[in-house]
């Protein structure tokens, strides 16, 4: 199972959220500065229980987040040296590649969108348009609804053929709602 | 000054996957913004971004990418049925697609009602609407 997205979505932090939950260990490591993740990870053998006593096992791959334009001088702005910023835009350049390369060996996808944000940004739409392409099944998981700009009901209306989940992987709110949904998609 | 290029469709029609996308890059790497008729398949638009990255160097940071077409689950019985006609005779050609640099252009803002394409040359906004 994937986890797809934008940069600073959320991808990471809902990886980690569900090995803490369910391996008791992090996963990836998270920052506020975007393409934190430029590597695939995966995580092989979590298992997960619902209230019914199902179980499901998936291999959890936390992917580096598609983008169409890395400017290394945004990272500058951020904080890096010049010399770091650069290697991390190359980094993820070839991140981005990897992401894109792997969407055909994902057997259900979660799309991690940031619910502050557009939803209707065409790196979103050509994601979710690439897995129905591909007719892996997608789980929409809209993050940061602990932030007060959220607006699920944005993503809803950009997305209305998919199951969207709001969460707040950060805080855990609404995590329960989200596994259970995670066995929906796996059928 | 902000350049606009249209492409017609007859001038992707014909051309391999491969070669579509990397038409539009040349002319987007020439700090134009690509007005193409119709748009990408969707294994084009990934195609499109995979190539980006490939090219990225700190002269050229990438592209702005929109599609703008149709949006099929605001449409009645009956303009349902007409798309359905206008897919099977134009296929990819319905729609438009708006590729820009992204030193030149900021961002794309779509929603279903419209486009607004920030421009980062004047700090400007132009806005178009469909």
């Amino acid at each position: 199972m994937g986890l797809y997205g934008p940069p600073n979505g959320g991808k990471s932090t809902l990886a980690n959220k569900i090995c803490q939950d369910w391996l008791g260990e992090e996963m990836s490591s998270v920052s506020h500065i975007a393409h934190e993740t430029r590597e695939i990870k995966i995580k092989e053998q979590v298992n997960i229980k619902n209230k019914k006593g199902k179980e499901l096992t998936f291999s959890l791959v936390d992917t580096p987040g598609i983008s169409t334009k890395i400017d290394y001088e945004d990272f500058i702005k951020k904080g890096l040296k010049k010399t770091e910023a650069k290697k991390r835009a190359k980094e993820a350049t070839k991140g981005v590649i990897d992401s894109i390369k792997w969407l055909d060996d994902m057997d259900s996808v979660v799309v991690v969108l940031d619910a502050t944000k557009d939803p209707y940004s065409q790196v979103n739409i050509t994601i979710i348009g690439n897995l129905q392409a591909r007719n892996i099944p997608v789980l929409i998981a809209a993050n940061k609804v602990d932030l007060k700009k959220a607006n699920i009901e944005a993503v809803k209306a950009a997305f209305p053929q998919y199951k969207i989940v709001g969460i707040s992987a950060k805080y855990g709110k609404n995590v329960e709602e989200f596994y259970e949904q995670l066995f929906a998609l796996a059928k | 000054m902000v350049t606009f290029k249209f492409v017609p469709y007859h001038e992707v029609d014909g051309l391999s996957s491969a070669k579509r996308v990397n038409k539009l890059l040349k002319i987007v790497k020439e700090d134009k913004i690509v007005i193409m008729e119709g748009r990408l398949r969707r294994q084009e638009e990934a195609d499109l971004i995979e190539i980006t990255m490939e090219e990225i160097s700190p002269k050229f940071k990438g592209i702005e990418l929109s599609v703008i077409y149709p949006d099929k689950d605001k449409q009645d019985a009956m303009q349902r049925l007409k798309g359905v006609f206008a897919d099977a005779l134009l296929g990819d050609r319905q729609g438009l697609t708006i590729i820009g640099p992204a030193s030149i252009v900021k961002k794309i803002e779509s929603n279903p009602d419209q486009i607004e394409l920030f421009t980062k040359e004047r700090s400007k906004k132009a806005s178009r609407r469909r």
